[in-house]
């Protein structure tokens, strides 16, 4: 809400221009199904494309007069091919992105900037009724996906074309374009200039990496250029932000743009080559020497050998980041909530209260959190390898691999990431260009064996085999551990192949192509705002889901409250570990014990465990195992402490114990243990199928941009988990 | 007229064309990648397992499965 009220986007103590609009158009809040308010979770004010109001849209007449949408605001569609710099240009020209989103239905990132330029003399007359407080005004920029040509041949590029076409549902056209060229590559960029041109809009050229062509040996003069073609062409250094300046001045007035009347061929065929060619003679272009630095790494990193060692050991690195470096960071994240969380409990006296809010409120924070380090470094190290150059050398090594899946090679950093947590390694997806192996991928992510798994693994092998059991030389717990590990990944990839032969992520004839751009040294700025980008993402779309999953887990787990009851029972308990011989603090600790388990066996989630018992009847589960693996939504590793509370219970001082000799409380297998193997195995094959974890739902949720997807991968996942492990349960109970 | 899949590594060529069997949009996107007629092409180098393989043409190189490497006929240099 902050810059609510401002125009210029500063916030009210630096503008001194501001005055308080009481009809802030803020105050309604947006409807995501009404195309005036829901262009990709624009806010008006945010949005200059949004479509004009309409009096008989409801939004719209609810918010009024002042409910104009920056009826005069530039907006500028900023095109280029994949590589070409146009976000570094992007982010040059607007610094902090006013906010991202995905274009309406589809799953296609949209990017929009503000930037404020020297307004043109008609202008600062005062436009639009409004009187101009400055002789600047504000224009904004449209970072398109970057695409090799305007005429589509795959959803993504559909968006692109649609959206300078006019005809995307909820945002207008934008009124300008610039396309964004590589000067190293022109000879091949001058086809999608051609595209832009026919357009039917003003267009401008912005030309990058000239200095990488002066110094490999290139020539193209852009005043011979701009002659040559007609528009305006500017070059620009993407470190120098001074050589921004004349590109802001085109961007005040593109109706000042000239403008050829006769615009180039559109399609490809002789006459474009004959267009392109004549247009490079007169741009004095010569084509640039090959890069020799890159031309020497690739020898190495692109070796048969020494590439896939290479490779596989930044892999490895890559991983342990994500993995073990975070680790600690995360740890420290969860102290802190830990201790905030005590705090609340030690000051709040009503026990209720103080419980939802360390349990569900705090800890629900917590749980977001505590990703922010993983996700950080994670798309640190992907922007890098991306700004680098490695990412397509990666994916290069890695496509006949992911080809098997019906993927491609750059599918496969976001199924490695999904190896530490599938939350990263979803958002990771963003690097792979066509959406449908996107969703594919997206699909088949969570899995890959995360993190989460491992504990539940850990305490179900662990009562399983005997830590001194051996198979071969090895360690059978660890057998079983690369065991489940490997199933893990082996079905990923399954999935992945049989969701892409589904008819709506099918390839179909969409060729596959991938540029290698030579070796760059990249921006620090860029880097950071892809990480900053995916962060604040992160915590907004998927935080929401996390924390209001975890408020709805707390009250199933712990309401009806039965303060009373556990009370005397919490004293009960202390009395009797006192008189025996209990310390203090262990006696308090049973105590506490013994109340929470006494909760949570009569609370909601109890009662829906047995509801639910049949259901998992098969699968050899009781209902505390149930309620484990309702608890375990929030997050799998919480099955752990779930189960620990339940045999808590039964006896404090030994939950292990406990929990190996816990019996079935009712039904024809009453007094019969729990936990036998096949029980164990049944279990084991559930977690590693089953998608017990919010996040992901949420991070699903947030990628592909509809609930459908979260949807489709709960249910197959979940469908998959309870016949694996019926499965699972058949053959252990026939070995045994 | 030799399929640009089968070319030898580090050999030139001239793209004379597509096949016939090309579908009209990828024939589209190879020419807007620079694979259009009388283009010069090198073949660079094949991942390990044989696809996909590294092409430079018009002075920037880019990564062709097969698949589509197929579509483009061609008339190798000595």
């Amino acid at each position: 809400m902050s810059d609510c009220c401002s125009p210029g986007g500063l916030p009210a103590s630096e503008d001194p221009g501001r005055r308080h609009d009481p009809d802030c158009r803020h105050a309604a809040p947006p409807d995501s199904a009404c195309p005036h308010c829901g262009s990709g979770g624009l806010t008006a004010d945010e949005d200059p494309g949004r479509l004009p109001a309409d009096s008989s849209c409801p939004h719209c007449t609810a918010q009024g007069e002042t409910a104009e949408p920056a009826p005069d605001a530039l907006r500028f569609a900023l095109i280029g091919c994949p590589n070409a710099g146009k976000t570094s240009v992007f982010n040059a020209l607007t610094g902090l992105r006013l906010k991202t989103g995905n274009y309406p239905g589809v799953t296609v990132t949209r990017t929009v900037g503000r930037t404020r330029v020297k307004a043109p003399a008609t202008v600062t007359a005062g436009a639009g009724g409004r009187r101009s407080r400055k002789d600047t005004i504000d224009v904004y920029l449209e970072d398109l996906p970057g695409t090799y040509s305007l005429d589509p041949i795959s959803p993504d590029e559909q968006v692109v074309a649609d959206l300078l076409g006019g005809r995307l549902k909820g945002i207008s056209r934008p009124g300008a374009a610039l396309v964004v060229v590589d000067a190293t590559v022109l000879e091949r960029s001058l086809a999608l200039v051609a595209e832009a041109m026919n357009l039917g809009v003003p267009v401008a050229v912005v030309l990058t990496m000239t200095d990488e062509m002066d110094s490999r040996g290139g020539a193209v003069d852009p005043v011979g250029l701009e002659q040559a073609l007609g528009i305006p062409v500017r070059a620009v250094i993407g470190t120098k932000k001074s050589t921004l300046e004349p590109v802001r001045e085109l961007l005040a007035d593109p109706s000042s743009w000239p403008q050829p009347i006769v615009p180039p061929p559109a399609v490809a065929g002789p006459e474009r080559v004959d267009w392109v060619r004549s247009a490079l003679t007169e741009a004095g272009y010569r084509a640039p020497s090959e890069h020799s630095t890159t031309r020497r790494i690739d020898r190495l990193l692109l070796h048969p050998v020494w590439g896939m060692l290479i490779f596989l050991a930044i892999m490895f690195l890559f991983f342990q980041v994500i993995f073990t470096v975070a680790a600690p960071l995360q740890g420290y994240v969860e102290d802190f909530f830990n201790w905030l969380g005590t705090l609340v409990t030690d000051h709040v006296s009503q026990p209720v209260l103080a419980d939802f809010l360390s349990t569900a409120l705090i800890g629900g924070v917590g749980g977001i959190l505590v990703f922010l380090p993983q996700i950080m470094l994670m798309f640190l190290l992907i922007s890098l390898m991306e700004n680098v150059g490695y990412m397509s050398r990666a994916a290069y090594l890695t496509d006949r691999v992911m080809s098997r899946a019906g993927l491609e090679g750059r599918a496969f950093v976001a199924m490695l990431s999904s190896l530490a947590c599938a939350v990263p390694g979803i958002m990771a997806t963003r690097t792979i260009p066509s959406s449908r192996d996107r969703i594919a991928t997206t699909m088949a992510a969570p899995l890959m064996t995360c993190s989460a798994r491992i504990p539940v693994f850990v305490l179900l092998i662990g009562m399983l085999v005997d830590e001194s059991s051996r198979v071969w030389f090895f360690s059978a717990q660890g057998v079983i551990m690369f065991g489940l590990y490997l199933l893990g990944v082996v079905s990923a990839m399954l999935a992945a192949a049989v969701f892409k032969r589904l008819k709506s992520l099918r390839s179909g004839l969409m060729p596959f192509y991938m540029e290698m751009p030579p070796y760059r040294v990249p921006s620090l700025s860029n880097v950071l705002l892809t990480m900053w980008d995916s962060s604040k993402e992160f915590l907004a779309k998927v935080g929401k889901i996390i924390l209001a999953t975890s408020i709805v887990l707390w009250v199933l787990l712990s309401l009806p409250p039965r303060t009373d009851q556990a009370d005397a029972i919490h004293e009960q308990t202390v009395a009797a570990a006192l008189a025996s011989g209990a310390s203090e603090d262990d006696a308090l600790a049973a105590g506490d014990a013994e109340a929470r388990s006494f909760v949570l066996d009569n609370s909601y989630a109890a009662a829906i465990g047995k509801a639910v018992e049949p259901v998992f009847a098969p699968l050899g589960f009781d209902w505390r195992i149930d309620i484990g693996i309702l608890g375990s939504f929030a997050a799998r590793e919480v099955v752990v402490s779930t189960l620990g509370q339940i045999a808590a219970a039964e006896d404090p001082d030994n939950p292990d114990q406990a929990l190996a000799n816990m019996v079935h409380t009712h039904g024809d297998k009453q007094g019969e243990k729990v936990f036998t193997t096949p029980t164990i195995v049944a279990m084991l094959l559930f977690f590693v199928y089953a998608l017990q974890c919010m996040s992901t739902v949420g991070a699903i949720r947030r990628e592909t941009n509809s609930w459908k997807w979260p949807l489709i991968a709960w249910t197959y996942m979940f469908v998959l988990a309870w016949i694996a492990a019926f499965i699972g349960y058949q053959i252990a109970a026939a070995v045994s | 007229m030799t399929p640009l899949s089968d070319v030898a590594i580090g050999s030139t060529i001239t793209v004379h064309g597509f096949s016939d069997d090309c579908p009209d949009e990828v024939r589209q996107r190879l020419a807007s990648l620079g694979f259009t007629e009388q283009a010069s092409v090198d073949k660079l180098r094949k991942a390990p397992m044989g696809d996909p393989s590294v092409y430079r043409v018009m002075g920037y190189q880019i990564c062709l499965r097969n698949r589509e490497a197929r579509y483009v006929t061609c008339r190798e240099h000595s």
